[in-house]
């Protein structure tokens, strides 16, 4: 590009920006599309206005920010019990979660969320085993409400949070627990007041991930909600595809995405604040 | 909670985690099951076994049709991911200039905008401009989420590698373009073919952005989720079960390239 004296490899670093610059560009322009559908129309904001000014609407947001926060809540305790058992569990045990955790991460989501459906359906596995054993008269319903969701939700976003919370858990120093242990603290004392703080940072990162995660999450919500439970994502999709109302669609989206950021950017000051003091 | 902490806590603990790892494994155990169960209905426990679902899955040609769509989009898009972030990460790992660390940033970026975002807002875009070609609108937005991907494994893979090879190799007598090829190619070879299946998977699986692009026919997730919407039958039990059978092998060669205990840590790390 500019091949001045005394800038040796700048075309050389031109070259190997470039194609990347261009994807980041579409990216820009996909964005800033959006940007302006959601803005634009007359009145301008007219979008925003009709979006937050009416319950109807905005029960899609809450029931959104509901959703993510009970994922991000039994995502990370369940996945925390799971990445502190591989802290203690055998080579072969561990591979094998591992294994597990990896096969979730590379299956395919739609037929992932399909396979939810076989197993808590009105008619899937766990509700015939119940009626079979007599546990339950008539099917439980498991799916088609937040709570289908959410475990939807919870079991693609296990690998988000047991990574990072595995990962703080190995290097803290056995030596930390040891010595708790020989000053007479009880296992549960000196989880709470040696291990956990330590691995703070491992769940904060889990945290931002799966909340993040499962506020954006559209496949789920418009398999495992079948209709009841229409979440932020669901209502852009809709709007933009069956009634092509593009800059309502993108102003519910980036209201949605705009909080959300704000709650995690809120979360995170928070987090170094206490680790400051 | 005070009288006896110790295997209260140890005991709840095990049980969330088995809770969770069920939670992982019952779904796919029960997938495969239901895929031999010859009643359309498909009730749980199968008391026949039949293979009809997979010869439904194999010989429909919507199937056929979405796994060649999917394949190509995928190949394609993997191989422009992968040119893409392995330029990119020559540049950030080799080079020295200012601006550099907000390139890696932007370079994270599409991976970080929700993918309903991401989807809308190429939607609006390519109808801006005009742009009404179904395959190359899913693409070029698939090649701008899978390449933060591949830039991040080859990015990765170059920084355990000593740049001095290369300078020895142009030591030698070795020209900048030889010795890159060479040198540094064989030795990163291992992030490169780590970038390809990344981005391949990402590519393959995805379903969001997807979904708002697809005008006519679509990939193996669209027309997997138009069946489920209109059919109750377990053919797709049955694909289910050949994509896991896939992902498994996929993962074994994963395995063999990086060594999936180092993955789990490398994804830590971010």
């Amino acid at each position: 590009m500019i091949t001045a004296p005394g800038c040796r490899g700048c075309g050389v670093r031109a070259a190997l920006a470039a194609p990347a610059l261009v994807a980041l560009a579409l990216l820009a322009a996909a964005l800033s599309s959006l940007l302006i559908a959601s803005i634009g129309g007359t009145p301008w904001f007219q979008h925003y206005r009709k979006f937050l000014g009416d319950d109807l609407y905005v029960a899609y947001l809450v029931r959104s920010f509901r959703v993510a926060a009970w994922t991000t809540l039994v995502t990370i305790v369940v996945g925390y019990a799971i990445a502190y058992t591989m802290t203690q569990a055998s080579a072969t045990t561990r591979r094998l979660i591992v294994m597990l955790l990896v096969l979730q991460f590379f299956s395919i989501s739609v037929t992932r969320i399909y396979s939810i459906i076989l197993l808590l359906g009105n008619n899937g596995a766990v509700n015939r085993s119940l009626l079979a054993l007599g546990v339950i008269d008539a099917p439980v319903r498991l799916i088609y409400n937040e709570f289908g969701v959410v475990i939807g939700l919870v079991n693609a976003s296990l690998p988000f949070a047991v990574f990072p919370i595995f990962s703080v858990l190995e290097r803290v120093p056995s030596s930390l627990r040891e010595a708790a242990y020989t000053l007479g603290a009880r296992r549960a004392r000196s989880f709470w007041r040696i291990v956990f703080p330590l691995s703070v940072p491992g769940v904060a990162a889990s945290v931002v991930i799966v909340f993040l995660y499962s506020l954006g999450a559209f496949a789920t919500p418009l398999m495992l909600g079948g209709g009841f439970v229409d979440l932020i994502s669901v209502f852009a999709y809709e709007q933009a595809i069956n009634f092509s109302n593009y800059g309502f669609a993108a102003a519910g989206a980036i209201v949605s995405t705009v909080l959300g950021l704000a709650l995690v950017y809120a979360f995170t000051v928070l987090i170094e604040r206490r680790a400051e003091t | 909670m005070q009288s006896s902490p110790l295997p209260r806590i140890g005991r709840t603990s095990r049980a969330l985690a088995l809770a969770g790892c069920l939670l992982l494994i019952l779904p796919q155990v029960v997938v495969i099951i239901t895929s031999i169960d010859p009643n359309p209905a498909a009730i749980f426990p199968p008391h026949d076994f039949s293979l009809v679902w997979y010869g439904n899955a194999i010989t429909r040609p919507a199937f056929r049709e979405a796994l060649v769509m999917s394949v190509g989009v995928a190949s394609v898009c993997a191989l422009v991911a992968t040119a893409i972030g392995t330029l990119a990460a020559l540049l950030v790992v080799r080079h020295r200039f200012s601006g550099r660390n907000v390139l890696v940033a932007a370079l994270q970026l599409p991976m970080l905008v929700p993918e309903v975002l991401l989807g809308l807002g190429f939607l609006i875009l390519f109808s801006r401009i005009g742009l009404r070609l179904s395959l190359v609108n899913i693409v070029v937005a698939h090649v701008v989420i899978t390449m933060p991907f591949a830039v991040r494994v080859v990015i990765a893979n170059l920084q355990t590698v000593s740049p001095s090879l290369e300078e020895a190799a142009q030591v030698l007598g070795a020209s900048p373009a030889a010795s890159f090829l060479r040198v540094t190619l064989p030795v990163i070879r291992t992030g490169i073919v780590s970038a390809l299946i990344f981005s391949f998977i990402v590519s393959f699986d995805n379903f969001t952005v997807t979904a708002f692009l697809v005008t006519g026919r679509g990939t193996l997730p669209i027309e997997i989720y138009a069946y489920i919407r209109t059919e109750s039958d377990p053919t797709i039990a049955a694909i289910s079960t050949m994509m896991i059978g896939v992902s498994v092998v996929g993962i074994f060669v994963i395995d063999r390239l990086l060594g999936i205990e180092r993955l789990s840590r490398t994804q830590a790390a971010h």
